[in-house]
C-alpha cells in the first residue's frame, strides 16, 4: 500500500494490470468506443499516480478509489460534450439533449460486479451462470449439477451477498 | 416476528417463484416486514446488476501501447517497464493492496519470441497447429491457474500478434500440402454474450490437407474463464448443426467428418458449453461466420 503512495512506479503497473481491463470496460459502455475507452484508462491512470497522495487505503480499497477517478473523468467528459451540444443545439434552435451522467454509476457498478463474479468460487459461480444464463431454477440447478439443493441456494445466497457489498460500500464512498 | 429462511428471500429476488404455501406466508411477511422488504430490495438491485454485466465477458486488458503512454507521459523508464519485468520480484511479492494474484510481469513474454528452428514461415497457407504456436498446453494450463483471470485473454492476444506476423507450419512433414479453401471471420453474434464487442474476434479456414478437410479456428480473443468450454460447430444451410470439437486456448483444428458436406455446412460457430454433460448446443453462441 505504501509502495503507491511512495511513488513504486511498480505499484502503478500492478493498479494497471489489475484494474486496467475494468476501468476499460466501463469506458466502453459509457463512452461507446475503443479509441475513448483506451484514452480514459490513460488518463485515469495518470491521474491516479500524480493524486496518489490522495489515496487512503482506510477509506477504500484501490479499485473503489480507481473507479472514483474514472467517474469523475466521464463526468468530465459529459460536461464538455454537454457544452458542445448545448452551443451546437443553440446554434440550431433546438433544445439539448440530456446528459446521462446518472447511470454512469450503474455502469461502474455493473462493470464492477461482472469482475468480481469471474472471481467467484468456482461452484458458486457455475451456479449463478446457470441461474443467469440458463435461466435455470435452484432446483432444476441441483438436478443438473447433483449439487444438493441446500447447498444451490446457499451457493446462490453468498455470492450475491458477496456482490452486493461492492455497491453497496462503492456507493457510499462516492 | 420470525423472519423467512434468508435463503427463500434471495431466491425470490432472483425472480424464482417458491412454493406456494411458503410463498404466501412470505408474502404476508414482506408486507409488515420493513427489514425483509429492503433485503430482497438490494438483493434485487444486485441481481440485475449481475445479470446487466454478462460475467464481464468482453473484458479486455488494454493494450501494451496503453500502458507505454502512461508511462511515458509519467516519464517512467520506458525500457524497463514493458511487462514489468524490472519490478518482477515486488511485483510477485505484492500481495497488499488487494493485487491478490502475481500480476501480468508473469504473462508469457515467450510467446512473442521467434519460432524455434522446427518451424518454417510459408506464407498464407493455413494457420499453425496450437503446439507451434503457443506453451504447451499443460505448461499453458498451469500459467493460466496463476495468471489472473484477465490474464489470459491477453495472453492470448499477444500470440494473435505472433501470428499475425508470419503464418508458420511445423515443416516436419515436408509432403504436408495444405490448401486453404475458404475462410470465415468471426464476430460476435447479436443475441450472445459478446453482442456488444465490436469487430472480428477470430478466424476459421476451411482446409485441404493430405489427410482430408479439416476447420481450423483461432479464436484468442474470447474471454478466458475457467470452467468455460467452448465448443465449434458446423451449422448446414438446412438449420442443421454439427460438433466438430472444443477449442484449447482460443485454438484448434478439426477433421470435418466424412458425411459433412462443406458446400451445405458453410457456417462456423463457437458457442459457450455449460458443464452440464448436455451434448446439445447451450444456446449460447458467442461468435459466428461463414465460409466465403
Ligand atoms: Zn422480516
Amino acid at each position: 500500500m505504501e509502495k503507491f503512495r511512495a511513488g513504486d512506479e511498480a505499484a502503478l503497473r500492478q493498479a494497471f494490470d489489475r484494474y486496467g481491463g475494468m476501468v476499460h470496460r466501463v469506458g466502453l459502455l459509457r463512452l461507446g468506443n475503443h479509441h475513448d475507452a483506451e484514452e480514459l484508462v490513460q488518463q485515469v491512470f495518470v491521474r491516479a499516480w500524480k493524486g496518489r497522495q490522495g489515496f487512503n487505503p482506510e477509506r477504500g480499497s484501490l479499485g473503489s478509489w480507481l473507479l472514483g477517478i474514472t467517474r469523475r473523468q466521464i463526468a468530465d467528459r459529459y460536461a464538455a460534450l454537454d457544452r458542445d451540444r448545448r452551443v451546437l443545439a443553440a446554434a440550431q434552435n433546438t433544445a439539448p439533449p440530456e446528459a446521462d451522467v446518472k447511470s454512469v454509476d450503474r455502469v461502474v457498478d455493473r462493470v464492477v460486479i461482472g469482475d468480481e463474479l469471474n472471481r467467484l468460487p468456482d461452484e458458486q459461480r457455475m451456479v449463478l451462470r446457470l441461474a443467469f444464463y440458463g435461466d435455470l431454477s435452484h432446483s432444476e440447478i441441483a438436478a443438473t449439477t447433483g449439487i444438493p439443493i441446500g447447498t444451490v441456494k446457499s451457493h446462490i445466497r453468498r455470492a450475491l451477498i458477496h456482490l452486493r457489498k461492492l455497491w453497496e460500500v462503492d456507493g457510499a464512498t462516492s | 416476528m420470525q423472519h423467512p429462511d434468508p435463503d427463500d428471500l434471495t431466491l425470490l429476488a432472483m425472480g424464482e417463484p417458491i412454493d406456494s404455501p411458503v410463498d404466501t406466508s412470505i408474502d404476508a411477511h414482506l408486507a409488515e416486514c420493513e427489514q425483509c422488504r429492503a433485503e430482497v430490495e438490494s438483493m434485487r438491485r444486485t441481481v440485475e446488476l449481475a445479470e446487466l454485466s454478462n460475467f464481464g465477458e468482453g473484458t479486455r486488458q488494454p493494450g501494451e501501447h496503453i500502458w507505454n503512454a502512461i508511462a511515458a507521459e509519467l516519464g517512467f523508464g520506458a525500457g524497463r517497464t514493458r511487462n514489468g519485468s524490472a519490478h518482477r520480484p515486488q511485483a510477485a511479492a505484492g500481495t497488499e493492496w488487494d493485487v491478490d494474484r502475481v500480476t501480468a510481469a508473469d504473462a508469457p513474454a515467450e510467446t512473442t519470441t521467434p519460432p524455434s528452428p522446427t518451424l518454417r514461415a510459408v506464407s498464407g497457407t493455413a494457420t499453425p497447429t496450437p503446439a507451434a504456436t503457443g506453451p504447451a498446453p499443460d505448461a499453458a494450463a498451469a500459467r493460466a491457474r496463476r495468471w489472473p483471470r484477465w490474464a489470459a485473454p491477453m495472453a492470448a492476444l499477444v500470440i494473435g500478434v505472433a501470428l499475425g506476423a508470419g503464418v508458420l507450419v511445423v515443416a516436419q512433414n515436408r509432403s504436408d500440402s495444405v490448401t486453404v479453401e475458404a475462410t470465415a471471420p468471426l464476430t460476435s453474434v447479436p443475441t450472445g454474450p459478446l453482442s456488444h464487442v465490436p469487430g472480428q474476434l477470430g478466424r476459421a479456414e476451411l482446409v485441404v490437407t493430405n489427410q482430408g478437410q479439416q476447420v481450423r479456428v483461432s479464436a484468442s480473443d474470447l474471454p478466458s474463464m475457467p470452467g468455460t468450454s467452448y465448443e465449434v460447430w458446423l451449422f448446414g444451410d438446412d438449420g442443421r448443426m454439427v460438433s466438430l470439437g472444443s477449442l484449447d486456448q482460443g485454438q484448434g483444428q478439426f477433421t470435418v467428418p466424412d458425411d459433412i458436406s462443406t458446400q451445405e455446412y458453410r457456417t462456423v460457430d463457437i458457442s459457450d458449453e455449460l458443464p452440464d454433460g448436455n451434448p446439445a448446443h447451450s444456446g449460447i453462441s458467442m461468435v459466428r461466420g461463414s465460409f466465403s
